[in-house]
């Protein structure tokens, strides 16, 4: 059985476009997201590990090394048993620092463009043989189908359709950061095709050729040798060696790391990857000794690394060797693509960039796409350049060895990126410049020399290159050794920078440092107009209206911390299309910090708690208590059932709980990180004006919010630096401050109502004496009324009716006195007006003789009648009306109360002073708490003395009280004077807190 | 307070299975199956329980989060 090269050609084109189809269907969306996004697809992706070597050469392999061929397979099991610790790592920096590469990863890591640089030469020169091997095994395998030599055009042709689908699948996108749900997609069904293939072509072998398990058993039994070839290589072989090159191979081969991390659509997917892949190697490699018994039982002509596809040939139809052959063509196309792709990736950052900067006039993303296309076909020609030289003269594994032994150099470079903080670059390029050239000298040299490129010395080349298996041992062990080597001697010779520090920390521990400066750029405007001057204002545009929405922040944001997340944002943007080093290049010169203006301290702490939060599954040991006890630091400030708001040294919020929210209306997000002055009002006056006063404590400060009159408590105390070694005795202050809220409207509208209802008591307790004050005038009244008519002389007549106005203007005052005490008061502090303290307390003094006990006592009221303060008439007069109906429940009758009031310097002293019998102190202590009486139950509120105490405080004054058992009382007011500033709220500090 | 958290066993779990692997993977044990004269699908039976542990590693640390 034979087939045509043409119709080889055209099935394989066909099977290309069909790909290419499954693409397209879900880069449109045809494919459901559930799909494209299934762990069992991204699983499948990783698949690309196999190519022509796995499909074709494991055969071969196992042929020429037994079960050594398996080790290719257990060595990226152990590197995907390590996900946790190995794989996540890598796959979080590369998703969070949009980094598409590995040379991406070390140039991040390392601050290093000559990294870069270094990384990417190495991995396409390591690579192109691996490239040039699967044009090999395509080409080698029609052959095989044709039974025909395969002309060199064949090779160039298959080239061609994989530049033409390289580009279709990664890079018809302006932007090489997007994922590319297509390419996962069709590699996978790639893999899948592979797999069914290999696993068809395995049955065959099994039913087909040995009529099943029992005749293989069979033939194992005539054959024992067989099975011997298989295991003795084992013990020979360099097992550990290739273990150790597959476990690098796993995830920094090229197409690996793309597949893996740059295209990872879903990071849930890898745990289930790191025992799924494994899995699918496993059944992959299931059939290879099938196969290679069966070709040696049937005896086809072809060489063993082909017997995948000489075996199908013996079957005598036409549909096995073709699915052979598409298995095969998937591998190998797989590969490359891939391969391509990721590698044209690096080549853009790190070698064409670097060198030829687009200029802004041009469309940088056109540039960069067209830059890309023509790097793929480049390296696809270097690749069939690579294979021209090489010519079929070695076997397809020798290929593939050579790129594991160049990618495993990069193992000690990716080592102390993830575990190693103190790994310099200049360690890093050390080792991997010795590592490359050991390399070189010990595989790439004799590979092309032994190709007839050029002529090596003959000693020469017995020195590095020895013979046989022992090969790969002795160049993996010598380049890695010395690799690792100078690696660690160079990093402990040579100091990280800050830069690499600080990078070094984002990598070992997860955690940069958070950032410091201000953005020079006050808007999102100027990021624009400072980007176009090297991106071009259309790319310019893209990028930060791209930040902008990534960060769902408004196009208005002028907050300068919000300022700096975006300048953060853009760089990760720019470095998931120009790599690290270029987009930091361009963010440090357009997108300026100064570095002298102090970074706002809830950036920092938005920033460290963003991390934390990221990092909580990380922590460990001690830091995992120390994150417990944050978690409940922040939790008892967040659910305080008072406002807290701290203020840092910029006078931005760095604190907002949930108090504060609900008080304020100002949610949390918008809060946080907003300048003082730029909340909304009333509240940016409100916190400035009491962060910019000397008084630690402001009380019942009253704002009109929303129409509603409501009344808060404010608190402040100063915060220590916390860059201060002891920051108990570090400079006060310069921490920031930390402001507490208290809500008072509803207290104060219930002390209100209180203070009614006492007046309303004190009226109900005042009504006999009214009645009695009132009946008096009426009675006099009545009688003058009578004598009015049966008088006659007109002097008697008006002297009559001048007694009855007399009368009536007595019970009108009585009547008044009444109507304004009992008058209803309201939440709002009348306003405060000159008012004389004489006639305030003569008023009172008239309602407390109204009652029973201010009758049979003698009230003198002393003060200066010129004497004036600023006040609320009503409530002070309530004060009196309170005071003096103590002070004459305290007394006996015919005793005297004394009130006394005086101007001293700006304030009034008032003395309301009585020869009662006293208090005693326990009593002292306690007059001015609410509900607290001495009467017996029924007499009295016990709200008199707190409101009196309320009252006063509201008026910028304070109340003592002296007294001595069987000797008096005497209540000491202090009241602010006419002159003295008088505001509606009072401040007081803890030590002039009046004796309660 | 949390005790420590599972996070930090399961990181455990995964080095001890790493450990465990590259035992059944590395010579001693290698040399001894490879001359012991098991079936020809012995190194698959080693390999699959190397996965079948794994799966059960990854079903009891299912809350992976990046």
């Amino acid at each position: 059985m034979t087939f045509e090269l043409p119709g080889l050609f055209i099935v394989g084109v066909a099977y290309l476009l069909l790909l290419f189809l499954i693409a397209y269907a879900a880069e449109r969306g045809w494919v459901p997201a559930s799909v494209t996004r299934h762990p069992l697809t991204y699983v499948l992706s990783l698949g690309v590990y196999a190519t022509s070597w796995s499909f074709y050469g494991s055969v071969g392999f196992a042929r020429s090394q037994g079960y050594n061929f398996i080790t290719i397979y257990l060595g990226v099991t152990l590197a995907f048993l390590l996900t946790p610790v190995l794989l996540m790592p890598i796959l979080r920096l590369t998703r969070r620092y949009q980094l598409t590469s590995l040379a991406d990863l070390f140039t991040f890591r390392y601050r290093s463009q000559l990294a870069g640089i270094l990384v990417t030469l190495f991995m396409l020169t390591g690579t192109l043989p691996y490239i040039a091997l699967q044009i090999q095994a395509v080409t080698e395998s029609i052959g095989v189908l044709t039974q025909e030599a395969t002309p060199t055009t064949l090779a160039f042709g298959f080239c061609v359709c994989l530049t033409v689908f390289a580009i279709l699948f990664g890079a018809r996108h302006v932007s090489p950061r997007e994922k590319h749900e297509g390419l996962v997609l069709a590699i996978a069904f790639e893999s899948l095709v592979k797999l069914i293939a290999l696993l068809a072509v395995g049955a065959f072998a099994l039913f087909g050729v040995f009529g099943g398990p029992s005749g293989v058993d069979q033939w194992l039994a005539i054959n024992p040798e067989a099975l011997d070839a298989l295991y003795r290589p084992v013990t020979e072989g360099p097992w550990a060696t290739y273990l150790l090159l597959a476990f690098a191979a796993a995830f920094l081969l090229p197409r690996q790391f793309h597949m893996g991390f740059t295209e990872n659509l879903s990071p849930r997917a890898l745990p289930i990857a790191a025992w799924g892949f494994p899995l699918f190697l496993l059944l992959l490699n299931l059939p290879i000794p099938l196969i290679l018994w069966a070709g040696q039982m049937s005896g086809t002509p072809v060489a063993p690394d082909y017997y995948v596809l000489g075996i199908t040939l013996e079957s005598g139809g036409t549909l096995l060797p073709l699915i052979a052959y598409i298995g095969g063509l998937s591998s190998a196309s797989a590969m490359v693509i891939v391969t391509t792709l990721a590698l044209s990736s690096m080549c853009l950052n790190h070698l064409l960039l670097p060198v030829t900067y687009p200029d802004p006039k041009l469309d940088v993303y056109r540039w960069l796409l067209w830059g890309r296309r023509l790097l793929i076909g480049l390296i696809i020609f270097a690749g069939f350049i690579f294979y021209m030289v090489l010519q079929h003269n070695r076997g397809l594994v020798e290929l593939g060895l050579i790129s594991f032994v160049a990618v495993a150099q990069f193992l000690p470079g990716v080592f102390g990126l993830l575990y190693w903080p103190r790994a310099t670059r200049i360690g890093f390029l050390a080792g991997l410049g010795a590592g490359a050239m050991i390399w070189a000298g010990t595989l790439l040299i004799p590979l092309l020399e032994r190709a007839g490129a050029f002529v090596v010395d003959p000693e020469v080349l017995q020195l590095v290159d020895p013979q046989g298996q022992n090969k790969w041992q002795y160049a993996t062990f010598w380049s890695l050794a010395v690799n690792g080597l100078l690696f660690v001697i160079f990093s402990l010779l040579t100091r990280p920078d800050e830069e690499e520090r600080e990078a070094a920390y984002a990598c070992v521990l997860d955690s940069m440092a958070p950032p410091r400066g201000v953005v020079t750029a006050e808007s999102t405007h100027q990021f624009r107009q400072q980007l176009a001057q090297v991106m071009g204002p259309k790319a310019a545009e893209h990028e930060v209206q791209q930040a902008l929405d990534d960060l769902q922040m408004a196009s208005e944001e002028a907050r300068p911390n919000q300022l700096r997340r975006l300048r953060e944002r853009i760089e990760r943007n720019l470095s998931g299309l120009m790599g690290p080093q270029m987009a930091r290049m361009i963010v440090d010169t357009r997108l300026r910090l100064n570095p002298l203006e102090q970074t706002a301290l809830g950036d920092s702490v938005r920033f460290i708690e963003e991390r934390l939060e990221r990092s909580r599954n990380q922590l460990r040991g001690l830091a995992v208590e120390l994150d417990a006890l944050r978690r409940y630091h922040r939790q008892v400030l967040q659910d305080l059932p008072i406002g807290v708001c701290s203020v840092g040294p910029a006078n931005e919020v760095v604190i907002w709980n949930l108090a504060m929210e609900l008080i304020s209306g100002i949610s949390r997000s918008s809060a946080v990180g907003t300048p003082l002055a730029e909340l909304p009002a009333p509240w940016a006056t409100l916190l400035v004006d009491f962060s910019g006063t000397d008084d630690l404590h402001v009380h019942k400060r009253q704002l009109v919010i929303e129409s509603r009159l409501r009344s808060f408590n404010l608190h402040r105390a100063a915060l220590a630096s916390q860059e201060s070694d002891h920051p108990a005795s570090g400079d006060l202050g310069a921490g920031g401050i930390v402001i507490l809220l208290e809500d008072l409207t509803d207290i104060s509208t219930l002390e209100a109502e209180l203070a009614h209802s006492e007046r309303l008591a004190s009226i109900g307790r005042l009504a006999a004496g009214v009645a009695h004050e009132i009946g008096n005038p009426v009675t006099g009244i009545a009688c003058l009324a009578q004598n009015l008519r049966e008088e006659s002389d007109p002097d008697q007549l008006r002297d009559s009716v001048e007694a009855i106005l007399e009368q009536t203007r007595r019970i009108t005052e009585i009547v008044q006195s009444l109507v304004r005490f009992s008058h209803s008061g309201q939440l709002t502090r009348g306003t405060h007006a000159p008012m004389r303290l004489h006639d305030t307390v003569e008023e009172a003094i008239r309602l407390v003789r109204l009652s029973h006990s201010g009758r049979q006592v003698e009230c003198i009221n002393t003060c200066d009648p010129a004497l004036e303060l600023l006040g609320d008439r009503q409530r002070l007069g309530q004060v009196f009306v309170n005071l003096l109906t103590n002070a004459c429940h305290a007394s006996q009758p015919g005793d005297s109360v004394e009130v006394y009031g005086r101007q001293r310097d700006d304030r009034v002293e008032i003395v309301i002073r009585d020869q009662g019998c006293g208090m005693p102190k326990s009593v002292r202590k306690r007059i001015f708490e609410p509900f607290y009486t001495t009467r017996e139950p029924g007499e009295g509120t016990g709200l008199g003395l707190s409101l009196v105490y309320s009252i006063v405080q509201d008026h910028g004054g304070s109340i003592t009280v002296d007294s001595r058992e069987g000797q008096g009382t005497a209540m000491l007011i202090d009241l602010p004077g006419l002159a003295a500033p008088v505001t509606s709220n009072s401040t007081t500090s803890p030590s002039e807190e009046p004796q309660r | 307070m949390r005790a420590p958290s599972d996070k930090g066993r399961q990181s455990d779990l995964v080095i001890l299975l790493f450990l465990f692997a590259l035992f059944l993977m590395m010579p001693p044990f290698v040399t001894w199956w490879a001359t012991a004269g098991f079936a020809w699908y012995f190194p698959y039976l080693i390999w699959g329980l190397v996965i079948l542990l794994a799966a059960w590693q990854q079903i009891r640390s299912r809350h992976h989060d990046v």
